[in-house]
């Protein structure tokens, strides 16, 4: 049976340190960005930490949240793409077909959780940073659309080396890069449909809940775990 | 295995074991150089080496494709860190294949530019200029290597003074803890403690150490609940320590001193002081009521009692504090001893100095004393050799470093980039990093000190050679090399001997706390911070991953991931309350010119509910100087705001401290 790849983020114990936004640039090299990019607003990173505050000081209530594509099993994205670049595969994740992007941004504008990114310019890598790049990723061009694909290429190796030994692929041998990184271990991956498995437990713990759930209906596969306090 | 390697590996395993049993308690060795682990299934290569970003030195592996680095992980078989990284572990790549890398030597020419010039003529004028100088010196940073001890070992070779830089912003309060404890350092338990309380120090986002901190964290989190750790902030700024704390405490600013000696005052009043440093607290008593630091400090009692109720209770707490005023650093120092966190499990261990033990290391003295020196022009330095320092961005009012440097007649600076002290050198040599060469370093926690060693694991960029290299060869071009070893295997002859030597651990037991009694009772009465002037707010800096050691802010990854809730990367940002912006006329993302009597500079205005009135918090790591040439352009440096001073009994320049007037320029 095909797994159903999902995340469980607990945010009790996620430090806010920003690891996994640099270890999934790191994996998945998005552009470096530039200060005229940053200052409009087009730098690329597939994770960030979204922040959230409330409150007049000193009376203050505050959260940061990692947040990526939350992999929906209805994704809006999906649905309005009209030459089917994105789209969801057998496993459930939403995966970005980069030489069949149009570069018509719908889905940009579609994602309520705002991790799509289009490409305005070059990628803009020196030859010596391209060479550090992860040969496992397709170098991403002007005028396409990214997110984060939940390091399927880590996917596809593990499968690889599942295969090599004749078999399917185990719980545990395949996780995103920001998910090994996490210092703080908050963050879990694993198969949704495997009701043993670590992040099927959480995902059903009272803690947890998913964002934009109730409100949009998109069945995100990535959980998060309430605070204590 | 052959049996002659299998005799080799016995061999090292028994003398490993016999040499761990016969060193002190905490003390590790090296396990060997380490070796590149073969992934048989996925046929790729990971190559062992040490994150050089920061003096804490994870252990990383490089993903290799073929040759050539395209990943990087944590070292899970890594005994002090286990695998744990830090965000600036995953900019090592940017920083390998940065455009603005150092690749040849470069001398600078009549014109005031620089001129690439080859290694061997670099290299003989170095030792022409060593071979005449008589009063020679040696400024090397915070890099706790075997690099750095080849450095120092090197200036006692060539009869050089020996001067080291220091990154104060991030320390704990390591001056008072020095004098209290006799350790040049200390380590907080962050591994054993279940509650910690900061007095000021963000300690998720600035501690050294940060992979083992946000390690930690996770410890005091963990999944099911049971057994979790309470963490209490004291501070004026809701910082990301302030955030993810079970209670955030706000205080006026520049008064968490005031609070942890209201703390302090009212464990003694309670009978609950720890040990012998109760007549510490009385004196504490004598001189400041805790109703009177409430009032100042801007604590209210209750909460000041309950902190105090929670400390006496506690059975491991962990009380951290920073490198500020002195009498700050005494005061959280002596809250720590009077509630039993000091050499305690779970508390904070003082320790010996960060790297291998040396005595030459051991008695540098102070970056602050070379531009004292340098300053008074007694006693003149005639060649300067600099190796991973540079105070000319990261140090108080850095602007005083270009006129002194100036009165050298001859520097060379051994780096991988043209920084702003480099930018003042005479002669710039491209040095490897340190996954680039042959290095060890000596990893540390509050439990555990181990020394890893590890040969290059990526292939150097063209035109780099190893900081220990490039000395050794300009030792023997000076013909006073003096015993220095021979570059290439000399060097690593002498690396392989460090790593032999036994390396000092933690202190361990409760002698540093029963040490401290006299220490604690001639400690200096606590005064208050100089008020800040009608008109004007108090300056607080911020040290972000990108900003910390004031080297990070060049990689793009590294800068981006960096401010999450201002979410504004190449540009100083200057927080400020918006009731006090408001009264200024200033909105969000106005240009604002910051003030004070050592400098000016413009940054960013983002109103923050997190910092109080009265307060302005401005980013460091961006405003880098016109004699480097990294990030030029982008952002100012509020190093500049900051006076230099430094307080009889510490050893670094004071930061924290200083008032700016704000004034609005426009928009951005």
């Amino acid at each position: 049976m095909m797994a159903r790849w999902g995340m469980v983020v607990d945010l009790d114990s996620c430090s806010g340190c920003g690891t996994c936004v640099t270890a999934c640039s790191a994996e998945n090299t998005p552009m470096p960005g530039t200060p005229a990019e940053g200052a409009r607003g087009r730098v690329i990173r597939w994770m960030n930490l979204l922040p959230q505050i409330e409150g007049e000081y000193p009376d203050l209530r505050a959260e940061l949240t990692p947040m990526m594509c939350q992999h929906c099993d209805r994704p809006p994205c999906v649905f309005v793409c009209p030459v089917s670049a994105t789209y969801k595969n057998p496993e459930g994740l939403v995966a970005q077909i980069y030489w069949r992007c149009i570069g018509c941004r719908y889905c940009v504008n579609a994602c309520p959780y705002t991790v799509k990114f289009f490409n305005w310019s070059k990628p803009g890598f020196t030859a010596a940073q391209a060479a550090c790049a992860n040969p496992d990723v397709s170098m991403r061009q002007v005028g396409v659309t990214e997110k984060c694909s939940f390091c399927h290429h880590r996917l596809q190796r593990a499968r690889e080396a599942a295969a090599a030994k004749g078999r399917e692929v185990r719980e545990g041998e395949y996780a995103p890069a920001c998910v090994e990184a996490c210092p703080s271990g908050s963050m879990v991956f694993g198969n949704l449909d495997n009701p043993g498995s670590e992040v099927a437990k959480l995902a059903r713990s009272n803690r947890a809940y998913k964002i934009l759930e109730e409100e949009l209906g998109t069945h995100p596969k990535v959980s998060y775990l309430k605070r204590r306090i | 295995m052959t049996r002659a390697s299998f005799l080799k590996v016995g061999g090292i395993i028994t003398a490993a074991l016999a040499a761990s049993k016969a060193l002190p308690g905490g003390v590790k060795t090296a396990d060997g150089l380490l070796e590149p682990e073969i992934d048989r299934d996925l046929r790729e290569a990971w190559h062992p080496s040490t994150c050089g970003m920061c003096p804490a030195g994870c252990g990383i592996l490089y993903r290799m494709d073929d040759i050539q680095p395209v990943g990087i992980k944590g070292n899970l078989k890594d005994p002090v860190t286990r695998g744990a990284l830090c965000l600036k572990a995953f900019g090592l790549l940017q920083e390998y294949a940065h455009p603005a890398r150092l690749l040849e030597p470069r001398e600078r020419n009549d014109k005031g530019g620089w001129t690439a010039v080859s290694w061997d003529s670099a290299i003989a004028k170095a030792g022409g200029w060593l071979k005449g100088a008589r009063h020679p010196a040696v400024l090397i940073g915070h890099e706790a290597s075997a690099t750095t001890a080849l450095v120092a070992r090197f200036a006692g070779a060539v009869g050089a003074d020996l001067y080291r830089s220091a990154w104060a912003p991030a320390d704990l309060p390591l001056d008072a803890l020095r004098q209290a404890t006799g350790y040049p350092s200390a380590e907080p338990d962050f591994e054993r403690t279940n509650f910690v309380v900061s007095f000021g120090n963000d300690w998720l986002v600035q501690y050294p150490h940060a992979a083992l901190a946000n390690q930690a964290y996770g410890f005091l989190r963990p999944r099911s609940g049971l057994g979790r750790g309470r963490m209490i902030t004291v501070s004026s700024r809701y910082g990301l320590t302030a955030l993810k704390s079970d209670q955030w405490i706000a205080c006026n600013p520049g008064m968490e001193g005031a609070a942890a000696l209201a703390v302090a005052g009212l464990l003694v009043r309670a009978g609950k002081a720890r040990g012998a440093a109760r007549e510490w607290g009385q004196k504490v008593l004598a001189g400041y009521t805790p109703e009177h630091l409430s009032r100042v400090s801007g604590v209210p009692m209750e909460k000041l009692r309950t902190l105090a109720d929670e400390l006496g209770h506690a059975s491991a707490p962990l009380v951290l504090g920073t490198r500020g005023r002195l009498a700050d650093q005494w005061a959280v120092t002596g809250l720590a001893a009077l509630a039993g966190g000091l050499g305690r499990p779970g508390g904070i261990f003082p320790s010996a100095a960060p790297g291998f033990h040396d005595a030459r290391l051991a008695s540098a003295k102070s970056v602050e004393d070379l531009f004292e020196r340098l300053r008074a022009g007694t006693s003149p330095v005639d060649l300067l050799v600099i190796h991973g320092a540079n105070p000319a961005f990261a140090s108080p009012d850095p602007s005083r470093w270009p006129g002194v440097l100036r009165r050298v007649p001859h520097i060379v600076a051994i780096t991988p980039f043209i920084d702003e002290t480099a930018g003042n050198a005479h002669l710039v040599l491209p040095s490897a990093l340190m996954a680039e060469r042959e290095d060890a370093v000596v990893a540390r926690s509050a439990s555990r000190a181990r020394v890893r060693h590890t040969p290059a694991a990526i292939p150097p960029r063209p035109g780099v050679r190893p900081p220990a290299d490039i000395v050794a060869e300009i030792a023997r071009a000076s013909g006073r090399s003096d015993g220095f070893p021979a570059p290439g295997d000399g060097v690593s002859r002498a690396i392989n001997s460090l790593v032999r030597q036994p390396v000092p651990g933690p202190a361990t037991g409760n002698q540093p706390a029963a040490g401290i009694s006299p220490a604690l009772a001639s400690a200096p009465e606590w005064t208050m911070p100089t008020p800040v002037p009608s008109g004007e707010f108090r300056l607080r800096l911020l040290f972000s991953a990108a900003g910390s050691y004031g080297y990070g802010a060049h990689v793009p990854y590294l800068i981006t991931a960096t401010a999450p809730v201002i979410r504004t990367w190449w540009d100083t940002v200057a927080e400020l309350n918006p009731e006090s912006a408001r009264k200024l006329g200033i909105a969000d993302r106005d240009r604002v010119e910051l003030a004070s009597a050592s400098g000016k500079i413009t940054a960013m205005a983002k109103l923050f509910e997190g910092v109080p009135p009265g307060e302005v918090a401005v980013s460091f790591g961006l405003g880098r100087g016109p004699d480097g040439l990294l990030e030029r352009g982008n952002g100012s440096n509020p190093a500049d705001l900051v006076a230099f001073r430094r307080e009889k009994g510490a050893d670094s320049a004071l930061w924290d401290q200083g008032s700016v007037r704000i004034t609005r320029k426009g928009r951005a």
